[in-house]
């Protein structure tokens, strides 16, 4: 195994039988991959490609037909591995009738640590996850939100090397996702390895260093985010606003370099970036309500947004569709 | 009451147990070790191999502190749905049985008979549906739920989860068990009278070996068969040599009471006789017997006064002897029953019944010597003790068969399981061994079929010889039945109770805590192999 390879994947197999043995279906097809340490890698497909049950046999949840899958060294089926592994399922599959304190505590006994290390982790956790005031209250009370974060605090409670995350910001509000990416890159950091999979693809281009697509059990594209998604055939230059004879000029100088010029706007905002400015100010500010602006506010507000300008220019012998 | 005074043999129901579980086990690898074959080919002896070593180090580093937070778990599961709502159902059950179970004009012991029986008849009955019911659902609802897979790929073992849930469905009865218990003797000590609550005794009885002696005065295997279907006891003719003689073992000073009057020691003898009589007689006299103390090593025969056995008389027979007994024509000669009569802890007492042409019925167990008594609250114990051991036993049984199956099958296996072992153990051992009247299955049929009753003899040709050949069959499958179900009635403790008898530890306790341990380590290893070879996300 390569002394980088964190998880290591040699032809992995699974092929689903009903009762009797027949084959039902082949869920994974001899999928070879290896994650490297401190890296954060996306594993992405659409319904039934075999993600899943990727992470389950990694997991020792099933078995593979054939091929092996090793996890920091160590063959997925053996338990020790888990010492070093956090997992948090896709629907935090948690006691409900415990509380959070005590979730935490059961799981920490199940990592045989003392009694002192195990309060102490789980302040710290509560902390992260923002449940300290719903500390007592048990999880069947909690939001499917709180749910998830009580869900990646048992994740680590044993301070992992490696995380398994499935569906990591299924059901988190906006706030919630971004501070689970901000903790994902905080888990990066500090040189933990972090494997997820995700159908939301935004969460996955924000985060994640490396993604393998699979589809129909088969592993279709595997590579660094940056490099898959660069557009080699568009150049893009962000400058601030600029005066409309600048920007003819500008057009000019491409048209001289026999490239053609493709488009030249004011860029947006992400909605996600709104939500999240919106969000803050209010906390900063209460009582502030939205009022509608007048004519002559809304054209000041407009020359403000217009602070710079994308230009973006194609090749001359690139497709411009 | 009957009871089986023999000392439960511990070395040769642990060869016994080893035979069966190596079977059982050698069987279970045989198989997994073809499978694999099956499966990989030529890797699969490696793999079974590497599996097994994996099981083995499984066991030699399980972590207590791990089994405890899931026993922490099932408990609080358990706890925080309400299963103690048991004892709702309990003391319900409780507050009304007085206005049934109160007779004042019946005799103190038959009360407390039938108080004792319902206390521990209820306690039992009500414990053992809830934890089963509870131990069939746990592991497949975790499993269903997924909450298994949050546990599982933490660094638990599967041996780990079988024994944390054992232990948490277990504390869950034990707590309800106890409560039961300890709420039932009260209020059956708040519902008895005074006069009552002093039969609520705990004798503790020493039995001996019987043997016989025929009308001739020679050694016999029983005694005379008077044509009672019932063989439980065989019967010595009156005014003849036959003899009933019983062996006591380790007779010493502790074997004696203290006279309440005067502090002599004195032998307390209990018996529960039978009586058949060839003619009428005088139905208000009983039939009358004699105790005699026999040391053949020095030469002495000591006879005691005669007693009457009344056969229409309810109750034991208590007769008490001082320990130094005068005797012969005028009562000039005395004997020590300890230092005179038993030789090196040996008593052997002869009884023969002096009646002419009237009949004395016995059983071993119908003489003992009887000890100082013990308290009635040990007793009662011993007999929740025996409860719980059920209890386990059932638990073992039900979370060990829900890792292989789901909820619903579980729960239906164990409870054809437990319904046998409460109620039908007896008879499977009798199929099992070949003794039931009548025949195997096909020839059960046939004598249907030919309305032939089973006390008439078939007729010895190839046919008879074949159709005992094809019945060996599913006797043999009873008989490996018979050693993988086991006997749940060595757990029902409530006749000595009820009949205010100690419950020995070598004849009641023993042979139950050998059933409980013997079934429950192989299942819990069987579990523990279901569960950590099966795919928990298995489509």
């Amino acid at each position: 195994m390569n002394s980088e390879a964190v998880i290591e994947t040699r032809s992995l197999s699974k092929v689903y039988r009903d009762f009797w043995g027949r084959k039902k279906v082949r869920a994974l097809n001899s999928l070879n991959l290896e994650v490297h340490r401190g890296e954060i890698f996306g594993l992405l497909g659409p319904n039934g490609s075999g993600k899943t049950t990727t992470l389950k046999l990694l997991l020792g949840l099933l078995f593979p037909t054939e091929g092996s899958a090793e996890i920091l060294g160590s063959p997925a089926t053996d338990v020790v591995k888990n010492q070093r592994i956090g997992y948090l399922p896709e629907e935090s599959y948690l006691y409900r009738f415990l509380n959070s304190e005590e979730t935490l505590d059961f799981y920490g006994r199940l990592f045989n640590m003392p009694r002192k290390e195990r309060k102490e982790r789980s302040e710290k956790l509560l902390e992260l996850v923002k449940l300290t005031d719903a500390r007592k209250r048990q999880l069947r009370e909690y939001s499917k939100g709180m749910t998830r974060r009580i869900g990646l605090a048992q994740a680590l409670i044993n301070d992992p090397d490696l995380v398994l995350l499935d569906e990591p910001t299924s059901g988190l509000d906006p706030l919630g996702t971004r501070d689970m990416k901000d903790l994902i890159l905080n888990l990066r950091d500090q040189g933990k390895t972090v494997l997820m999979c995700s159908h939301v693809l935004s969460d996955v281009q924000d985060v994640c260093d490396r993604v393998a697509i699979l589809d129909s059990g088969e592993l279709k594209v595997l590579g660094r985010v940056e490099e898959l998604l660069k557009n080699q055939g568009v150049t893009q230059i962000r400058t601030s606003t600029l005066s409309d004879e600048a920007v003819a000029e500008i057009k000019a100088v491409v048209a001289k370099h026999n490239s053609e010029f493709l488009e030249v706007d004011h860029p947006t905002t992400t909605l996600e970036d709104l939500f999240l400015k919106t969000v803050r100010d209010a906390a900063d500010r209460p009582g502030q309500r939205y009022i509608p602006p007048s004519e002559s506010e809304q054209g000041q507000a407009q020359d403000a947004a217009d602070e710079e300008v994308p230009v973006a220019a194609g090749d001359s012998d690139s497709d411009s569709e | 009451m009957t009871f089986n005074p023999i000392p439960f043999d511990v070395l040769a129901g642990l060869v016994n147990w080893a035979k069966v579980v190596g079977c059982v086990f050698a069987a279970v690898f045989v198989i997994a070790f073809l499978l694999q074959i099956a499966s990989r080919g030529a890797q699969g002896p490696a793999f079974f191999f590497r599996q097994l070593v994996a099981s083995v180090m499984d066991w030699l580093t399980m972590s207590p502190r791990r089994i405890w937070a899931l026993t922490l778990l099932t408990f609080r599961e358990a706890s925080r749905r309400k299963v103690f709502t048991i004892g709702v159902i309990f003391i319900v059950l409780i507050m009304f049985a007085g206005w049934f179970l109160g007779d004042s004009t019946e005799r103190p012991e038959m009360q407390v008979k039938r108080y004792v029986s319902f206390m521990l008849t209820t306690i039992g009955w009500l414990i053992l549906p809830v934890v089963v019911i509870l131990s069939c659902w746990g592991i497949p609802e975790d499993i269903k739920a997924r909450s298994l897979h949050t546990v599982v790929t933490k660094p638990v073992k599967r041996n780990e989860v079988v024994l944390g849930r054992i232990f948490g469905f277990n504390l869950i009865g034990t707590v309800a068990l106890l409560t039961m218990g300890v709420a039932g003797y009260a209020w059956m000590m708040r519902s008895l009278n005074e006069e009552t609550r002093g039969s609520l005794t705990a004798r503790v009885p020493v039995y001996g070996e019987i043997s016989w002696l025929n009308k001739q005065g020679n050694e016999a295997l029983q005694g005379d068969n008077v044509g009672d279907i019932w063989t439980f006891r065989s019967y010595i003719a009156g005014n003849t040599k036959a003899r009933a003689i019983w062996d006591f073992t380790g007779i010493d000073e502790d074997s004696f009471r203290k006279n309440p009057q005067t502090g002599e020691p004195e032998l307390h003898l209990e018996s529960t006789f039978n009586v058949f009589r060839s003619f009428k007689g005088d139905l208000e006299r009983g039939i009358l017997a004699r105790y005699t103390f026999v040391n053949d090593s020095r030469g002495l025969r000591v006879s005691v006064d005669p007693f009457e056995v009344q056969e229409f008389r309810a109750g034991a027979n208590v007769m008490t002897i001082p320990r130094k007994i005068t005797y012969g024509p005028d009562r000039s000669l005395s004997a020590d029953i300890l230092d005179d009569l038993a030789d090196d802890g040996n008593l052997r007492i002869e009884v023969e019944c002096l009646t002419t042409s009237q009949y004395l019925g016995a059983a071993q167990s119908d003489l003992f010597i009887r000890l100082p008594e013990q308290s009635f609250a040990s007793s009662f114990g011993k007999a929740i003790f025996g409860i719980w051991m059920m209890m386990t036993t059932a638990i073992v049984l039900s979370v060990c068969l829900s890792c292989v199956v789901k909820g619903p099958v579980a729960m239906l296996a164990a409870g054809c399981i437990i319904v046998i072992g409460k109620s039908f153990w007896g008879f499977l051992a009798k199929v099992a061994s070949g003794d039931v009247e009548g025949g195997g299955v096909i020839e059960g049929i046939i004598r249907i079929h030919r309305h032939i009753t089973p006390n008439v003899e078939f007729q010895e040709d190839s046919r008879r010889q074949l159709v005992e050949s094809i019945d060996k069959v599913p006797q043999l499958y009873v008989q490996v039945s018979r050693y993988l179900i086991p006997d749940l009635s060595q757990f029902n403790m409530t006749e000595y109770v009820a009949n205010g008898f100690d419950i020995p530890f070598s004849a009641g306790l023993l042979p139950a805590l050998a059933t409980m341990l013997g079934f429950c380590i192989p299942w819990i290893f069987l579990g523990y192999l279901a569960l950590k070879f099966r795919e928990l996300e298995s489509k």
